[in-house]
């Protein structure tokens, strides 16, 4: 496996379009389902990771980078001089910055995030789509998930009325 | 939002179920069940119901308050800045009041305010199942819930309950649900100082009081051996809220110096103050003469948030997390009913 700056290890993940990327084992593993294969020993050289898209893989690496505990590259130092609200406070901006992104991109980083079973991602990720989902009529969830509705129109009268009390 | 208009690629089903309504509160994910059947069909499994009450909820919990209206009486569930969850309308002549609450069950307690007498019932306010509970009332005995919890080596849930008969402290009683309704003693007429005592916190398999008539001790009720015992208390005798804060129990308590800092010159004012835990957050619901402030004070107790709310409702200081998970008890209680009155 390769290896860069005081023995750090590194692991190459593959996007299905061909990108590697290189990124330190602390960082990767802040995926649940990448710790799993490295501790299961299967990520000998590299691991594909299927229906991830280069662009979206490298999203979701900036935020591993981003959120893997301070010991690792992207601060080393910051944990002894930093309050950990204001660490909390940082990344609070930080991720607000990240999900600014269109809906289908959202999308396809909260297939990401379940595959690859990053918890923090997927709260992220998931907490516009369920405000969304929360506060907008049947029709608006329906075309904002492109979800079709095949239920009959009298299926879903009855429906509506059973549970009447939810919709007011 | 910038994104470009329909048509556009969703999320598949397996994601938006497992992932997205999983984490819904209880009556947005009732609403998403008219959205097709596939998503009514996956939400209503036992698995995803299991699974739907084991995920902290997206948003803090609702808290529980009772709203008066001139006619009739009203019980009002919600969290203090969103609409009601639920309503229900008591009969008339009785008042209704939150009593205690475990695992999205609510028990509520009916005084008939002609005789006087107490009557009890449970309900999941978010899946409408509503049951009276068979415990006697009239002019000579009254019950007191102390507290509601699941009892871990049987699967039942059981209700701390005290009793007093012809004004005698009868002692305590615990009643299971669903294995023949049965009421059992267990002593300790001594528990009686714990009526009027802040509402019991369950925490790690016990019930916790800390009130002005357990002195310097905290009582405590194993849920497992249903034995009390006590535990010395970390601040001075008093009133104190005790709440779940997940890994530690919270302790908030307050004294006459408090109150003076707290409300200024209005010392004489009808004031009180709910404390309970969100995700790591203290939340604090100020009531000052009927007029409801909600604070939230992160763990570094720097205040994050100030919110006025409606001013008619009164704090039940009572915590629910809601779930759609199926409690089979309730159809072992004679006069359960689903989605029928008294919710409205």
């Amino acid at each position: 496996m390769a290896t860069r700056e005081a023995g750090k290890k590194m692991i190459m993940l593959k996007s299905p379009d061909g990108m590697e990327f290189e990124v330190e084992e602390a960082v990767a593993m802040e995926s649940q389902t990448i710790r799993k294969m490295i501790e299961d020993d299967c990520a000998d050289t590299a691991i594909l990771i299927p229906n991830i898209n280069s662009k979206i893989l490298s999203r979701v690496i900036e935020y591993c980078n981003k959120h893997v505990p301070t010991t690792g590259a992207t601060g080393a130092a910051a944990s002894d001089t930093v309050a950990p609200a204001a660490l909390a406070e940082d990344l609070k901006i930080w991720d607000a910055e990240f999900i600014k992104v269109n809906r289908a991109t959202r999308f396809d980083l909260i297939q990401a995030a379940s595959y690859l079973n990053i918890k923090g991602l997927l709260d992220l990720t998931s907490q516009t789509t369920i405000d969304t989902i929360s506060d907008n009529s049947l029709e608006e969830i329906r075309s904002f998930l492109s979800t079709k509705n095949d239920y009959l129109p009298e299926e879903e009268q009855t429906i509506r009325r059973e549970n009447q009390w939810a919709f007011q | 939002m910038a994104d470009p208009p329909a048509p556009h690629r969703g999320i598949p089903d397996e994601i938006a179920i497992w992932e997205i309504l999983v984490r819904l509160p209880p009556k947005s994910l009732i609403r998403c069940r008219a959205v097709c059947p596939a998503w009514r069909r996956a939400t209503s499994t036992r698995d995803f119901l299991l699974d739907h009450h084991a995920r902290p909820p997206a948003r803090p919990p609702p808290s529980l308050q009772l709203r008066r209206r001139r006619r009739g009486r009203r019980v009002s569930i919600h969290h203090p800045l969103r609409p009601p969850e639920a309503r229900l309308d008591a009969a008339s002549n009785f008042c209704p009041r939150l009593s205690a609450s475990c695992d999205g069950l609510l028990v509520l307690s009916f005084r008939n305010m002609i005789s006087y007498g107490c009557q009890f019932s449970i309900c999941n306010p978010a899946t409408r199942q509503y049951a009276p509970l068979p415990l006697d009332y009239g002019p000579t005995v009254e019950y007191t819930i102390l507290g509601i919890y699941p009892h871990i080596p049987t699967g039942e849930y059981r209700l701390l309950l005290h009793r007093v008969q012809m004004l005698r402290s009868d002692g305590c009683y615990v009643f299971s649900l669903g294995s023949g309704q049965q009421l059992r003693y267990i002593g300790r007429p001594d528990a009686g100082k714990l009526i009027g005592s802040p509402i019991s916190a369950l925490f790690r398999g016990s019930l916790h009081w800390h009130s002005p008539s357990t002195g310097s001790m905290i009582m405590v009720f194993d849920t497992t051996s249903e034995l009390f015992r006590q535990m010395r208390s970390p601040v001075a005798p008093g009133h104190a809220d005790m709440f779940d804060l997940g890994d530690m129990l919270g302790l908030c308590s307050h004294d006459s110096e408090w109150t003076k800092i707290g409300v200024h010159d209005k010392l004489d004012s009808d004031w009180d103050v709910v404390v309970g835990s969100w995700d790591g957050d203290v939340v604090l619901l100020v009531t000052i003469d009927g007029s409801n402030m909600l604070f939230q004070v992160d763990i570094n107790g720097k205040l994050v948030a100030t919110i006025a709310c409606c001013r008619d409702l009164y704090s039940a200081h009572l915590w629910l997390k809601q779930t759609l998970a199926l409690h089979t008890f309730f159809p072992t209680l004679e006069g359960y009913a689903v989605n029928a009155s008294p919710f409205i």
